[in-house]
């Protein structure tokens, strides 16, 4: 599916760019004469299920085109794994061929012969092969980000993850920043979109935020999609009259529940971009998106038709969702460990409980917290989001991400970890913090100890980590 | 952590600070002085007090079960216990 799109796109405008890194810039004809090499690389392994490990986006895309046209199924690999991952991950999912742009001494000893089968990309292949055997119902396996459990492999086809392209005139032919890792749901979405609709995927060298504002700038980038922590740290990392020379029509937030505040400066420093966030998961694909400039969701959406998913508010004020845009199932063998969801036995026509804890004021419903992250004080519920949108609000906090520390008294007690501004003065951010929190909050959502970090830790797709830390205190 | 400091100061520093964030400071704080009736601590408070010093002197005898501890004096008392088992 992807192969002959891609195929057909590479015929109307061969030289428009398809991939600009810092290093490599690939035309749509290049990545096709690209795939059609790789295609020969591999061309012992049809009719087996092949593993796919790339640390380079152009690679990435050359190699799933290359596969989809031999009609084989894949597991796309995290590109941030590491080898041993990757050989532990091809070992449960019983992979026999890995295809990688790395060429490293382990990837090319004897032992990681067997396995691995390094590409080389100097090679050009002729883009008028043809593609006999493309499908839309071929396996196209992926892993949950894991920002609160063990990633978990997915089964999607092309069809499932391209549901949510929007192809749409206006979407046709425009440059898109690739923020996220590109193996992830995430960054699928927006290469697939990219791709799919004749774009420029523009990837930052790393995805760090002033060298994505940076290349936001030089590339001219219209489409931009990152998570709110991301998002947050970029408004920091470059003034507000530098960022106004950004080409932006569209800011896409999602992976994390966005609060209003960030939104308000996003739209201070982007006045004319439109702002979107959006609501899905690995599991259950694109499910909704708002872009009325307010956090939450309208609680029309409970009884909405025209959604590509039903949603409804299941006991506890966890949000359950029916979406047509699911995955086909998790991996055999790999399901999901009754801890998180156990009730989600899944098809497709059940509704899954997400773990996230909504709550519903006036006509609006707003994302309080993970039902994993919620903190029981004494018997008493405190959500995260709560107390963070607290401390977020004081002047002097850049990131700030709040957990249960154990108490032997109370069971536990409200942390909160914070990443100041540069050059701000602790003790004083700390006696700020603690009167807002007092003012505002019930005593028990108090935070019990603050500390102070140079950089919240995130997952290679821009979440903040929320795990980590939960019984480290 | 900080072992060489006074169990007594800690303690009634850590009370102090949770007496005046919620506006009753300046408490004089006598060894016979019950923690909830007379001090007016709630479990919540007293949660909080044992984390602070527990970042300020690196023990916390809640963890096990010992004596009760009724008192500001008791508490006291159950810290330099704790303190003298670690040297």
């Amino acid at each position: 599916m992807i192969a002959r799109e891609v195929l057909n796109l590479a015929r109307c405008n061969p030289q428009s760019p398809a991939i600009i890194t810092s290093t490599e810039r690939w035309t749509y004809s290049e990545l096709v004469e690209s795939a059609v090499s790789t295609a020969d690389q591999l061309k012992d392994c049809g009719g087996r299920q092949v593993g796919v490990w790339c640390d380079r986006p152009c690679a990435l895309l050359a190699i799933l085109i290359a596969l989809d046209s031999m009609g084989v199924d894949v597991v796309i690999l995290p590109a941030s794994a590491t080898v041993e991952q990757v050989c532990q991950r091809s070992s449960e999912l019983q992979l026999t061929i890995v295809a990688t742009n790395h060429s490293s001494t382990h990837i090319l000893s004897d032992e990681g012969q067997h396995l691995f089968r390094p590409i080389d990309f100097s090679r050009r292949g002729s883009k008028r092969a043809a593609t006999q055997h493309t499908s839309s119902s071929r396996k196209v396996v992926l892993f949950t980000s894991g920002t609160s459990g063990q990633p978990k492999p997915v089964i999607h086809t092309w069809k499932t993850l391209s549901a949510g392209v929007n192809l749409d005139p206006k979407y046709v032919g425009r440059r898109w920043l690739l923020a996220y890792e590109s193996t992830s749901f995430a960054g699928i979405q927006v290469w697939l979109q990219s791709l799919l609709t004749g774009g420029c995927l523009c990837v930052p060298e790393m995805r760090d935020p002033s060298a994505t504002a940076q290349l936001l700038l030089r590339d001219q980038v219209e489409f931009a999609s990152a998570t709110p922590s991301f998002w947050r740290l970029l408004l920091h990392s470059v003034s507000n009259q530098e960022l106004s020379k950004a080409a932006l029509v569209q800011i896409t937030l999602g992976g994390e529940a966005v609060d209003q505040s960030l939104l308000d400066s996003l739209h201070r420093a982007f006045p004319l971009a439109r702002l979107t966030h959006i609501y899905a998961s690995t599991e259950m694909g694109v499910c909704f998106s708002v872009s009325d400039g307010q956090a939450g969701f309208p609680a029309t959406y409970l009884s909405n038709p025209a959604l590509p998913c039903q949603l409804r508010i299941g006991a506890e004020g966890e949000l359950e969702i029916l979406s047509r845009r699911t995955m086909v199932g998790y991996f055999p063998g790999q399901e999901q460990s009754s801890a998180e969801s156990p009730k989600n036995a899944f098809g497709r026509s059940s509704w899954f409980a997400t773990g996230d804890l909504v709550e519903r004021r006036n006509d609006r419903i707003y994302f309080v917290g993970r039902k994993s992250e919620t903190i029981n004080v004494g018997g008493a519920k405190v959500y995260p989001a709560d107390v963070e949108r607290c401390i977020s609000g004081v002047p002097g906090v850049l990131q700030v991400r709040v957990y249960g520390m154990p108490s032997s008294l109370s069971g536990q007690l409200v942390a909160a970890e914070v990443q100041p501004i540069t050059e701000t003065d602790q003790e004083n951010l700390r006696t700020a913090i603690l009167s807002a929190c007092q003012q505002q909050l019930a005593r028990h959502q108090v935070p019990a100890r603050i500390t102070f970090c140079d950089q919240l830790p995130f997952n290679p797709g821009g979440k903040l980590l929320r795990r980590e830390v939960l019984h480290g205190a | 952590m900080n072992a060489k400091l006074n169990p007594l100061d800690a303690v009634s520093r850590a009370i102090q600070r949770v007496l005046s964030n919620s506006g009753r400071a300046g408490q004089v704080l006598k060894d016979e002085d019950s923690l909830f009736e007379a001090i007016g601590l709630d479990s919540l408070d007293l949660a909080q007090i044992v984390v602070a010093l527990e970042q300020d002197l690196g023990v916390d005898p809640f963890r096990k079960s010992g004596a009760p501890i009724r008192t500001f004096g008791d508490l006291v008392r159950a810290y330099q216990k704790e303190l003298e088992m670690l040297e």
